[in-house]
């Protein structure tokens, strides 16, 4: 098998190079799929019976849960990546995702909360979903303000990939939590090996409004990364050459 | 459109303010998402023009011309003339300014 294309793939230069023709794309169509697949849901969703219209919150509470569990695996990817073969764009990476996914998180937790107001009459219980959810949210901060605390790039990058890791722990604890706790919390609307519990017209613009948050994630992440690349190689011909 | 009026939109049935909120809160976080980066591209940026002038700055002068060549200190600190010569004309032509720059 023929591997250059992973050694490519590690090279930050190249990355700059052709994630720049990305970017457009990545722009353009996530912020379209969002805005249709909100306004879909806010206008021209029936309400649901037993809800009625607070459930509309469920085409964000959706979507930014997921992405804060998947920011926090591929964060954990990364990590494992930055441990194993020393990759630097694998610890840039790890770095850039980790302000995003907390704020994906912060907004989790708070539109759930906002739905519980109406739904469970309460804004905030101590439930295993609920709980195991604002350990994410620690988890991510603690990353960020342990790699603010070290200098050197290197130990800040192990260190930061080791607390990635040890963290992954909660993240079958979150998707479990529903089922193996009673919890306030409903269960998954959304199954890979079952029929989704949903009505179709309900169904669409929350995929679309998943679909449309995933690329919102992997546009901001390219953009970080850019940034993240230029500050650590500006020492390189080619980022001087870049900015002047 | 499920809503019949504008009014009906906003109150949603008395759920308005919960569902309005919710949507407020994701605007900003995509607002965030959106800002922060180029916040940050402009800093950095800025950062590194500032430290490529400087450095060009410093080569006009032949005042670090070691460091260009290659940013090796074992070389320098081994051969005292080196030193010396990188120290010496920096002292003589320059007031304040050098010190400043090199104390950052």
């Amino acid at each position: 098998m023929n591997w250059t294309f992973f050694h490519k793939l590690g090279s930050p230069k190249w990355f700059y190079d052709i994630s720049g023709k990305w970017l457009p794309w990545l722009q353009v169509s996530s912020l379209v799929l969002i805005l249709v697949a909100l306004v879909w849901g806010l206008a021209f969703t029936p309400p649901d019976y037993l809800q009625g219209n607070s459930y509309r919150i469920i085409f964000i509470h959706v979507p930014a849960s997921f992405l804060a569990q998947s920011i926090y695996m591929m964060m954990a990817t990364a990590a494992a990546v930055t441990l194993i073969w020393r990759i630097k764009l694998a610890d840039m990476a790890l770095k850039v995702m980790a302000p995003v996914g907390a704020s994906f998180c912060i907004l989790s937790l708070v539109t759930g909360a906002i739905w519980g107001q109406p739904t469970w009459g309460t804004w905030w219980v101590w439930d295993a979903r609920l709980t195991s959810m604002l350990i994410l949210l620690f988890l991510y901060i603690g990353i960020i303000a342990l790699r603010g605390a070290i200098h050197t790039t290197e130990a800040a990058a192990k260190a930061c990939a080791i607390l990635s890791l040890v963290g992954v722990v909660n993240i079958p604890i979150i998707k479990f939590s529903v089922d193996w706790w009673n919890t306030l919390h409903q269960g998954a609307t959304l199954k890979l090996t079952e029929k989704p519990s949903m009505a179709p017209e309900m169904l669409w613009p929350l995929l679309l409004a998943i679909l449309g948050f995933y690329l919102f994630f992997t546009m901001v992440m390219v953009l970080r990364l850019r940034i993240e690349i230029i500050s650590r190689e500006r020492k390189t011909r080619w980022v001087k050459e870049l900015v002047s | 459109m499920y809503f019949d009026s504008w009014s009906g939109f906003l109150v949603m049935e008395g759920h308005g303010l919960y569902v309005w909120s919710a949507y407020t809160m994701a605007l900003a976080v995509i607002a965030y998402n959106l800002i922060a980066p180029f916040m940050a591209r402009r800093r950095i940026l800025a950062q590194i023009t500032a430290q490529v002038r400087r450095q060009e700055r410093l080569v006009q002068r032949n005042v670090i011309v070691n460091e260009v060549r290659g940013d090796n200190n074992e070389n320098r600190s081994a051969n005292p003339e080196n030193t010396q010569l990188k120290h010496r004309p920096r002292r003589q032509e320059e007031g304040s300014e050098s010190v400043e720059r090199s104390a950052q």
